[in-house]
């Protein structure tokens, strides 16, 4: 191994201890409640209710069933270098590391990326999905080594959150009509093509593997234990469950109707509080498989009924506005102590882990976000400001002008997915905000050296291709 | 070097149809951050006469029309969108009159986006209120009497608008007036400033025109109703509750109890010293005197004789003329933006009316709002609005003595700066003085102080370029 490469290594190894930056100063990687489930799962590899496995692989196969520490350490060097890549393919010179690391550093104290790869929670890996699609679009050579490890990670980001496969399907059509007609978004358009099978390859394995891991595990051949139980609480959540029950209540049996009621009116009820409707139902997925059968004709009529059709899909358009707009950094976060299921799975599987987490900042009640927030909400909206200016700006390479599309429609999909499928939440879509203000630094060093005429090594492609 | 032949964005009619829809979303940026449109206590009255148009006690019915036309008696949503929208149009209309660039609309995202972040105007445009449209006026008077480019459609345009703006609060009448006059002033003393005369006094005339039209319907609305011809039926509550905090009350009833006939004269030694307490309380004074809200009307006509007595007396209006001197200074300075914004919830006018009159699905939605669960804090908003608003005038202090402010720049700054003093004014004579009146405007400073930087901007270019200020080269 040649000096420069042993540096290169060095560099990134620890400059992912920036990204982690967040897990060190609490003093544990940071936990919400759905980190037991997954923490859980990884132990005993069984798909968890209401998530599917990719995560829990990824735990265990980093963990090495000792910490946690390794776990984050790992996503954060996943996202160090996905981001080093992106940056040194929208911006080509010499000066790579020092706008690396400055970007780094400043992502990581204004906007919500050290929060989120400091997390025991594959939410990461959301925004993971949308640079891989970047690198994959406008590298112009790709090894057959480069194809399979891409392929892997995004294989992995895929099976770690069912909404990720959505918003990837849902990206990837969007490219297709893109290419179709408007060429120019990419510099080579036959090649971007063969990305984008490439792409829907991943995309295609992802939804097998998951599939084929619910049947082995007995839970049918399909990809989601309880999809309609998921559904109906965002139907509850936005009063046309109730509207429909009130309104098909002689059709439906009165016993139905009457639990059904009392369902909870936002998700976080339903999944996570002593209130909620379904405690029993969390408990085993014998109730949970009940519930989902329970549930399916009520969410069948609403989806088939064009009354009850055009009142969700007005309820979405509206909700993922309100999602758009949903970027609290430390939405979630909150302490958990002896009695919660973050706590409980460590110390039965971690020992060395159980005291090391009820100390940290977040478990002793500690981390506030007001201000946090406020200069998040702030950065973002500069950063727009930056990024709608690039689409003006002739001099801007089309590697940016990519980036750009490919940030918003990541940005907008996840709102419209989320929303739709699960319900309106901060750590949903901050977990992604983080690309924007992303993409507008990286514009902002594209102008820096264009307009002090530093050395760019070659343009982003030969002008010739374009 | 990175390179591109041309920008990708070039904005055609659709596009800039699509543009307009969707900057839009950025001025609703915290209804949606709230999860639903903000509330104050009065939008449940607003909403309630949205329904039967009938006319309510204290409002005007002006900003229930606009309800009416934009709920589909259905949803509030489309209502604070549409008002966002237009306030968004009239933003863009503002600038481009002023900033002559051929990048019109980055300067116009980026400054909408500064301006939901660091001023007043999205707490305002998401509010279901009709404070919004205060700083409408402003901007359609400005744009009527500076626009060269006007023709009657538009003219038709800005016009109904006005007016739909002057008739959805009291206030908005004599603040439109006074504007009026001053500008009509300024035309006689500094003609230089305005580009043709004769357009000028035309247009003011018009504008002038839209005043009336606005009073006449306000008028004749009470007049179909059975409440006479006149504008409001409690302008003496209010103005009452007002002297009473001023202590003009006080002063006229113990120096004149014992030549009148007034029933307030019983409660000569418990007139209350604060509005709330004279109005709005439980143990309000007039509900002490056996006038509840609803007789609101029967208390104006007791009221009557001691407003016009006062207003007509030398000696007191000295006294009163002070005190609006002083109360007009606290009130420029009220500017926090989250007053009244609190939670609302099941027993509340605002929920009542959402749950029995527009869509009971969306009560969820109202109940879910960051607003109603008591989780907006303003606390870091109103710091850095009030450090915002500083540098904001400092700018405007600047770009005026260093002359980088155009024809058009000057005419909006005298718009905004009087309709700023006068609106303070006018609140702290013949209302409260209170934060939410005068923070509803004062996004307009920070409007400008944006403006007059992008002018700086382009002149610094120009001189640098020595070429024509198109802001490419």
């Amino acid at each position: 191994m040649n000096k420069n490469r042993c540096a290169e290594i060095i560099y990134f190894l620890l400059s992912t201890f920036i990204i982690c930056g967040q897990a060190l100063y609490n003093g544990y990687p940071l936990v919400t409640n759905d980190s037991g489930i997954y923490i859980l799962s990884s132990f005993s590899l069984i798909p968890p209710i209401r998530f599917p496995i990719g995560y829990g692989l990824f735990i265990r196969i980093f963990s090495w069933e000792y910490t946690m520490w390794m776990v984050i350490y790992v996503q954060a060097l996943i996202m160090n270098l996905l981001i080093y890549k992106a940056i040194s393919l929208a911006i080509p010179t010499k000066k790579n590391y020092f706008i690396h690391l400055s970007i780094i550093i400043f992502l990581v104290l204004f906007s919500s990326l050290g929060w989120y790869s400091s997390q025991l929670m594959p939410d990461i890996f959301t925004p993971g999905i949308f640079l891989i699609f970047f690198i994959l679009l406008i590298k112009p050579k790709l090894s057959v080594l480069d194809a399979f490890v891409y392929l892997t990670v995004l294989f992995f980001f895929l099976i770690c959150q069912l909404n990720n496969l959505l918003t990837s399907a849902l990206s990837i059509l969007t490219f297709l009509i893109l290419l179709l007609f408007r060429s120019k978004v990419v510099i080579d358009r036959a090649n971007a093509f063969k990305r984008l099978l490439l792409l829907s390859t991943g995309l295609i394995c992802s939804v097998i593997f998951l599939m084929i891991y619910q049947y082995y595990n007995g839970n049918g051949f399909r990809l989601s234990l309880e999809p309609h139980v998921l559904l109906a609480v965002r139907l509850s959540e936005n009063g046309l469950l109730r509207r429909y029950l009130d309104e098909n209540s002689d059709r439906l049996g009165n016993q139905i109707y009457q639990d059904i009621k009392l369902m909870p009116i936002t998700s976080h009820d339903f999944f996570q509080t002593n209130k909620s409707h379904n405690e029993l139902m969390r408990s085993s997925i014998g109730e949970w498989k009940r519930a989902d059968s329970l549930y399916a004709p009520i969410v069948y009529g609403i989806m088939t009924t064009p009354r009850y059709l055009i009142k969700y899909i007005w309820e979405n358009v509206k909700g993922t506005g309100i999602q758009l707009y949903k970027l609290n950094v430390g939405d979630e976060i909150r302490a958990f102590r002896e009695n919660s299921l973050p706590y409980l799975a460590i110390k039965d599987h971690l020992d060395n882990d159980g005291n090391e987490f009820l100390h940290t900042s977040q478990n002793y009640g500690k981390l506030k976000f007001n201000t946090i927030d406020f200069i998040n909400y702030f950065v973002i909206g500069i950063s727009l400001i930056l990024i709608f200016w690039s689409f003006f700006n002739g001099r801007i390479s089309k590697s940016i002008i990519l980036l750009n599309v490919i940030c918003l429609l990541g940005y907008f999909y996840n709102a419209v997915v989320t929303t739709s499928l699960i319900g309106i939440s901060s750590h949903l879509q901050s977990r992604i905000s983080w690309l924007l203000v992303l993409d507008a630094m990286i514009i902002m060093y594209s102008l820096i050296y264009q307009t002090f005429n530093l050395s760019l090594l070659k343009p982003a492609r030969p002008e010739s291709d374009i | 070097m990175i390179q591109g032949e041309k920008a990708y964005f070039n904005i055609g009619t659709v596009k800039a149809i699509l543009y307009f829809l969707f900057s839009t979303l950025i001025i609703c940026g915290p209804a949606l951050f709230n999860g639903f449109p903000l509330v104050f206590s009065d939008s449940g009255m607003y909403m309630a006469s949205s329904f039967d148009l009938m006319p309510r006690v204290s409002r005007p019915i002006g900003y229930s029309i606009f309800i009416r036309c934009f709920s589909f008696q259905r949803s509030i949503w489309p209502v604070m969108y549409a008002q966002c929208l237009i306030m968004n149009f009239l933003i863009f209309k503002a600038i481009t009159l002023i900033v002559q660039t051929k990048l019109k609309y980055f300067v116009h995202f980026s400054i909408i986006i500064l301006l939901v972040l660091l001023s007043s105007l999205g707490w305002y445009s998401c509010q279901i209120m009709p404070d919004i449209f205060t700083s409408g006026i402003i901007l359609i008077i400005f744009i009527f009497i500076s626009d060269k480019k006007l023709n009657i459609l538009s003219s038709i345009v800005y016009l109904f608008l006005l007016v739909i703006f002057i008739i959805s609060h009291y206030s908005n009448i004599p603040l439109t007036i006074l504007i009026l006059l001053s500008l009509f002033i300024m035309i006689l003393l500094k003609p230089d400033i305005f580009i043709k005369l004769k357009t000028a006094y035309l247009r003011l005339l018009f504008l002038t025109f839209c005043v009336g039209i606005s009073m006449l319907f306000l008028m004749s609305f009470n007049y179909y109703h059975g409440k006479g011809f006149r504008m409001s039926t409690t302008s003496n509550v209010f103005t009452s509750a007002r002297f009473a905090e001023n202590g003009i009350l006080k002063k006229y009833l113990n120096d004149n109890c014992g030549k009148i006939n007034n029933e307030l004269c019983n409660y000569k030694d418990s007139i209350p010293d604060n509005v709330n307490d004279f109005l709005w309380s439980d143990k309000a004074l007039l509900t002490k005197m056996g006038y509840d809200f609803s007789k609101w009307e029967s208390a104006d006509s007791i009221l009557s004789p001691i407003i016009h007595n006062i207003l007509s007396s030398p000696k007191y209006l000295k006294f009163l003329f002070w005190e609006g001197i002083k109360g007009t200074l606290q009130q420029l300075f009220k500017n926090d933006i989250g007053q009244g914004l609190v939670a609302f919830r099941e027993k509340s006018a605002p929920y009542k009316e959402i749950k029995y009159k527009f869509s009971e699905d969306e009560t969820n939605e109202f109940l879910n709002s960051l607003q109603n669960r008591g989780l907006l804090k303003f606390n870091n908003i109103n710091l850095l609005n009030y450090v915002v608003l500083s540098f904001s005038i400092m700018i405007i202090f600047f770009g005026w003595y260093y002359e980088y402010l155009n024809r058009y720049a000057i005419i909006l700054t005298i718009t905004s700066m009087l309709g700023i003093v006068y609106n303070a004014a006018i609140i702290s004579t013949l209302s409260n003085i209170g934060d939410r009146k005068q923070a509803r405007l004062s996004w307009l400073v920070v409007l400008l102080a944006l403006i007059i930087l992008y002018q700086v901007v382009i002149q610094i270019r120009k001189v640098i370029s020595k070429k024509p200020h198109t802001f490419q080269s």
